[in-house]
């Protein structure tokens, strides 16, 4: 499309100017600062060219899709753009460590808690991204929930396990259309011949995604107040802000400061509050 | 353990990719069609991260289109027509086809290394003889249909590049959109296309755009601009009809005055001797100002009185006849009612030239008197002084007195019922090089002749000296201009102007569905089986023109039975910016 310009402003190399004392250095005019479209005319573009042969293309993708929902303006931001080749970083060695992962024989017919941890963020991640997709693309909580998984894959305790195998391989999936080079790369590295691109996109299993909830004690002081159910899989600061958020806890929380809170996983969460 | 080279890896698998056909359009039609587009670029050799933020979002909706078992059409192509490249010829002496075609492959290059899946089987360039012979071939489709017409107009003249601008290629401050200068008014014969016929169906069709912005939808509303309302026949005291247009008809018994457009064709005729030069040096200011200028809300109202007298049809009092250059001829009937009771515009006209003002609506919580009102009243009340409304509560709805005014009007015969557009028709004159020819000849003996079908494409001559100056390139080129007759023989002449280059974008998204094709603009089943494109993704900087034009093209082409669906985007994305 032929861009419809409008309006003559001139713009000034931002390197030939002083920012605390922005003036023209050929008039003397005083500049005002603006947050503008990138352009030549403009001195101001970060050309494509440049980032691409410092980070690559997947990353340079990856920073775009991420920096904002795509109808909303994006700011150019180089520590985002690196944070972004960071990730991609991390699961180059993620599915590199699997690859030289001496795996599991067959598959144990009761799956450990870490193996159901593990399915669960797998398939939560399925769903979301996939969600992400239809709509209104919202590709920056799509990269976000491929961090959650890569995390998830990180801290998994099922390294050798066929689900983890299976974490990987969806991870790529994943992260196929995003930086198509990066998962196309690491998808042949685990023996793969046919092209990721021709893969079928993943569908969530629903089972996966029921959550085994436990009996949570309430107590305030000391006192059991009474119980809540929450997610088995909930960490100690989910636990705390569950009970927090609780009606027994906010009845005898509601106007008073906490002191100290005190978490026992997978038992009981106490408050101290002042008297 | 190997490091993360993105570099190495990334060049490997573009290179596979593409000797593996692996973003080929599948043939097969085993599964469900989606149509993945971005805006095409301009070729200007300079690709920003705007571009990349645009193609990267349609590259991923394509990709995991592919993944979830679409067939998916992703093409790129180059809007290769317009006016930077006949400037770099004239700055550097650059002929403007090479410099496009070094830019669209500098451009290519730079997209090829983004990883982008597209069919670059499928690429358009719209200067590329094999695109613009189908352009030709629309035209004149719009030509047999009477829909493309010719019409001596008032038009936006850039003194600095010598050519017409659309109004929209004029600024707020009535300046160029690229070179900056004042733009003039000048009378010049127009090829224009006639969107106005179809301009009901454009606005009642956004309706159906579920996957459109709300923002975008409004704006293309506002833009046709519908108003309901009647139009009343005035007549002057020669006995002259002067129909004017208003969307308040209930008004009519407060009308004052009248104002004429100065470019009116009556003011001549209606001027009295002693007023004669005023209006001559009104009329001159007039014609050098803008249309922004002229329009402008907050300016102080001018305005000449002719002399003459019009009779109110509705109770035929002799009102004044002004003219004042916020009326602009091609609005409506040039002429409008002046009611300065009860419009801000005309009370302000009236306060300032000392003319009569009267209330044909009173305000419920207080009385409203003509001598002491500081500024129109336009709201609710009731109507009064006003024969046969009197009483009858004042607005637009059921039972109201808009709807009983013309429900008078067309009992009496005074008037009629009648809705109006703020659309105009699309003016595609363009006295420049660079852009397609319009492909028609001027005979002596028949007149307006369109280039047969097998005579096309009509090819843009290369051996043009490009100025900057004067006249278009191709008004000077003797041997390209004349041509026999293709009816009778006789020697004729060419059309030395070229198209807007926004008609070039108006199609290209069917092209790409049989881009390869030599015999038709494109095979109708396999355009009807693509589209329509099932996301389209650009810039909000289109969300009129482009978008508009794209959706009237397709509706023409269905009317022509080439296309069999009314609006060529089925779901739009308009990406943000991309800011440093």
């Amino acid at each position: 499309m032929n861009p419809n310009k409008s309006g003559k402003d001139r713009f000034i190399p931002s390197h030939t100017v002083d920012p605390a004392n922005p003036i023209d250095p050929e008039t003397g005019e005083a500049l005002t600062v603006s947050y503008q479209t990138m352009s030549k005319s403009k001195y101001n573009g970060v050309a494509p060219q440049e980032v691409i042969s410092k980070y690559g293309t997947d990353t340079a993708r990856m920073f775009i899709l991420f920096k904002a929902p795509p109808d909303k303006d994006l700011e150019w931001d180089e520590a985002d753009v690196e944070g972004q080749f960071r990730f991609l970083n991390r699961v180059w060695r993620l599915v590199m460590e699997h690859k030289e992962t001496i795996k599991d024989e067959g598959d144990s017919s009761t799956p450990t808690k870490a193996e159901k941890t593990l399915r669960y963020a797998i398939n939560y991640a399925v769903k979301e991204i996939t969600e992400d997709l239809e709509g209104d693309y919202q590709f920056n909580t799509a990269v976000s929930e491929l961090m959650k998984l890569s995390n998830a894959l990180a801290d998994a305790e099922c390294k050798t396990s066929t689900v983890y195998a299976e974490g990987i391989e969806a991870l790529l999936k994943l992260l196929a259309p995003f930086a198509p080079h990066i998962a196309e790369e690491l998808w042949h590295e685990l023996g793969h011949s046919d092209s990721i691109h021709h893969q079928a996109w993943l569908t969530y299993d629903p089972a996966a995604l029921v959550v085994d909830e436990i009996s949570l004690v309430i107590q305030i002081m000391g006192k059991t107040r009474g119980t809540i159910q929450v997610p088995a899989q909930a960490d100690a600061a989910m636990l705390e802000q569950l009970a927090r958020e609780s009606e027994i806890a906010q009845r005898y929380i509601a106007d008073k400061s906490v002191k100290k809170v005190i978490v026992v996983p997978g038992k009981l969460v106490n408050f101290v509050v002042a008297q | 353990m190997d490091r993360y080279n993105p570099i190495a890896i990334e060049e490997k698998w573009q290179q596979h990719w593409q000797a593996q056909g692996l973003d080929k359009t599948p043939e097969a039609q085993d599964k469900p069609k989606f149509y993945a587009l971005s805006m095409f670029p301009y070729p200007s050799g300079n690709l920003h991260m705007g571009h990349v933020r645009n193609y990267t979002i349609t590259d991923v909706i394509a990709r995991v289109h592919r993944m979830q078992g679409y067939r998916v059409l992703h093409p790129m192509g180059w809007d290769a027509f317009g006016l930077p490249a006949e400037n770099a010829a004239i700055d550097r002496g650059v002929h403007p086809a090479k410099w496009t075609y070094q830019n669209i492959a500098q451009m290519r290059s730079e997209l090829q290394r983004l990883g982008l899946s597209y069919d670059w089987e499928r690429e358009v360039a719209t200067c590329s003889p094999d695109y613009y012979h189908w352009t030709q071939w629309i035209f004149l489709e719009f030509f047999k249909a009477g829909l493309a017409y010719q019409k001596e107009s008032a038009v936006n003249w850039d003194p600095i590049d010598q050519t017409v601008l659309a109004n929209e290629q004029v600024d707020s401050q009535g300046r160029s959109w690229r070179s900056g200068a004042l733009v003039e008014r000048r009378l010049l014969r127009q090829w224009f296309l006639k969107i106005t016929d179809y301009a009901e169906q454009l606005l009642t069709d956004l309706d159906q755009l579920d996957g459109w912005p709300d923002r975008v939808k409004l704006m293309q509303a506002n833009w046709i601009g519908k108003s309901t309302g009647a139009q009343v026949s005035f007549k002057t005291e020669a006995g002259d009809e002067l129909p004017v247009f208003t969307t308040r008809p209930d008004t009519l018994w407060g009308a004052t005055f009248m104002v004429l457009s100065p470019e009116h064709p009556l003011v001549d005729a209606l001027t009295t001797p002693e007023q004669a030069e005023a209006i001559a040096t009104y009329k001159t200011a007039a014609a050098a100002k803008s249309e922004i200028d002229r329009t402008a809300d907050d300016r102080d109202k001018t305005g000449v009185w002719t002399g003459s007298y019009a009779i109110n049809p509705v109770n035929d009092e002799r009102i004044p006849i002004w003219i004042a250059d916020y009326v602009l001829v091609e609005y409506g009937t040039g002429a409008i009612m002046a009611v300065p009771a009860h419009d801000q515009r005309d009370f302000e006209f009236a306060r300032t030239f000392n003319l009569p003002i009267k209330v044909v609506i009173q305000p419920s919580d207080r009385p409203l008197d003509a001598a002491t009102m500081t500024e129109a009243y336009a709201q609710d009340g009731v109507m009064v002084n006003s024969e046969a409304l009197n009483g009858i509560p004042a607005g637009k709805g059921e039972g109201q007195s808009v709807l009983a005014a013309v429900q008078w009007l067309e009992k009496t015969g005074r008037g009629k019922g009648m809705v109006t557009y703020r659309l105009r028709d699309w003016l595609i004159s363009r006295q420049r090089y660079w852009g397609v020819p319009i492909p028609v000849i001027y005979c002596p003996e028949c007149g307006i002749v369109p280039v047969p079908d097998a005579d096309l494409p009509v090819r843009l001559p290369e051996d043009v000296e490009l100025t900057g100056r004067g006249a278009s390139p191709l008004a000077g080129l003797e041997s390209w201009l004349n041509v026999p007759c293709p009816s009778c023989g006789t020697p004729a002449r060419r059309e030395t102007d070229t198209m807007d280059t926004f008609i070039d974008s108006s199609w290209y998204f069917l092209r790409f569905t049989d881009a390869r094709n030599g015999n038709q603009v494109f095979d109708p089943a396999i355009a009807n089986d693509w589209m329509p494109v099932d996301q389209y993704v650009g810039g909000i900087e289109h969300a009129i023109l482009h978008l508009l034009y794209s959706r009237f093209f397709t509706k023409f082409l269905r009317d022509r039975g080439v296309l069999n669906f009314s609006e060529p985007f089925k779901r739009l994305l308009t990406q943000g910016m991309v800011q440093v």
